[in-house]
């Protein structure tokens, strides 16, 4: 997805108008990359808007000539891993005090038995295979895609995603 | 055949997200019309996997989609709009260096030409206080003369 905005010149950033389109043709995709990211709803809306903050102050550094999803997700994902890092270093400290953070888990009842076997799978897997397989998956993007929101050259995609596979076979394989 | 069929098996994820070379995703096409039981895996898994999908989604409450859009919009007027007023007049400049690079040209530029009417200024107000035998202290009360205030 390139913004075509012909209000402004090529150098400008892009138009209210504009973003406003995109922010409501992403709405739905953004949130749920964000919840399957951190998995708490609440995180989750402040992420989203935190997400819209960061594009619109970086607006600058955004390059119109390439693909403006692929960008939007890597502002997303490096907000959710600023999260899910902080929240280990504060879950770590409680149970340093003896208080034991309650652990979350992805609408757990909604999930038929194989279902929920086949997410456990693919929450056991390591996180950097993990990512590339749900942004394939959920978010259905391309390698190219990918690359940009990981920050990855598309051959690490590539390996990743063939190695993130060979270890979800073999969970899954296991568990069934 | 069973060895094929165990490899085959061992792709299917790879085939269902996509990540199969060409030439192994036509083998394993051939595989599927012929072979009923890895279609029917493919399908199972193919089915769990869009059941996770759906389900795992998160679809935003109105009240925090609308209340993104208000923030982003205020944040939108605050940087881009107010640096847009602040520099109102860097598309003049632009475009008349019409050189990014160059740019930077403009701003001694200005100050040289300030620097020139300032001299010019003291110059003239100094040609005109010799010619008509003023000095810088009685300067003021000529001036005051002239314009009738005694």
């Amino acid at each position: 997805m390139t913004p075509v905005c012909k209000c402004s010149m090529k150098e400008k950033p892009i138009c209210l108008d504009e973003l406003e389109k995109i922010m409501t043709e992403t709405k739905t995709s953004l949130a749920g990359f964000i919840y399957r990211m951190v998995k708490q709803p609440e995180i989750t809306q402040d992420i989203f808007q935190e997400t819209w903050l960061n594009v619109v102050r970086h607006l600058d550094s955004y390059d119109r000539n390439q693909p403006f999803k692929p960008w939007l997700f890597r502002i997303a994902r490096n907000l959710s891993i600023n999260h899910l890092n902080r929240q280990k270093r504060r879950e770590k400290k409680e149970q340093n005090l003896g208080d034991i953070y309650p652990t979350h888990s992805l609408n757990p009842g909604e999930l038929q038995a194989d279902e929920e076997r086949l997410m456990r799978c693919l929450d056991q897997i390591p996180s950097r295979f993990r990512e590339v397989i749900r942004l394939r998956f959920f978010e259905e993007m391309s390698f190219e895609d990918i690359s940009t929101v990981l920050n990855v050259p598309v051959g690490t995609v590539y390996s990743r995603s063939n190695r993130g596979l060979k270890h979800l076979r073999k969970r899954w394989e296991k568990v069934r | 055949m069973t060895q094929n069929h165990k490899k085959i098996k061992n792709q299917l994820f790879h085939y269902i997200l996509d990540s199969l070379p060409p030439k192994r995703r036509r083998k394993v096409d051939t595989h599927l019309e012929e072979c009923e039981s890895c279609r029917r895996e493919k399908e199972s898994i193919e089915n769990l996997l869009n059941g996770v999908k759906s389900k795992t989604g998160y679809s935003l409450p109105d009240y925090a989609f609308e209340s993104a859009k208000t923030e982003m919009k205020k944040e939108y007027r605050k940087t881009v709009e107010s640096r847009d007023r602040e520099t109102f007049i860097r598309p003049f400049i632009e475009k008349l260096s019409g050189n990014r690079s160059i740019r930077w040209i403009f701003q001694p530029a200005a100050l040289m030409m300030l620097t020139v009417l300032v001299s010019l200024i003291i110059s003239g107000v100094s040609l005109l206080t010799q010619s008509n035998g003023l000095t810088a202290l009685n300067f003021p009360f000529s001036l005051f003369r002239a314009f009738g205030v005694s």
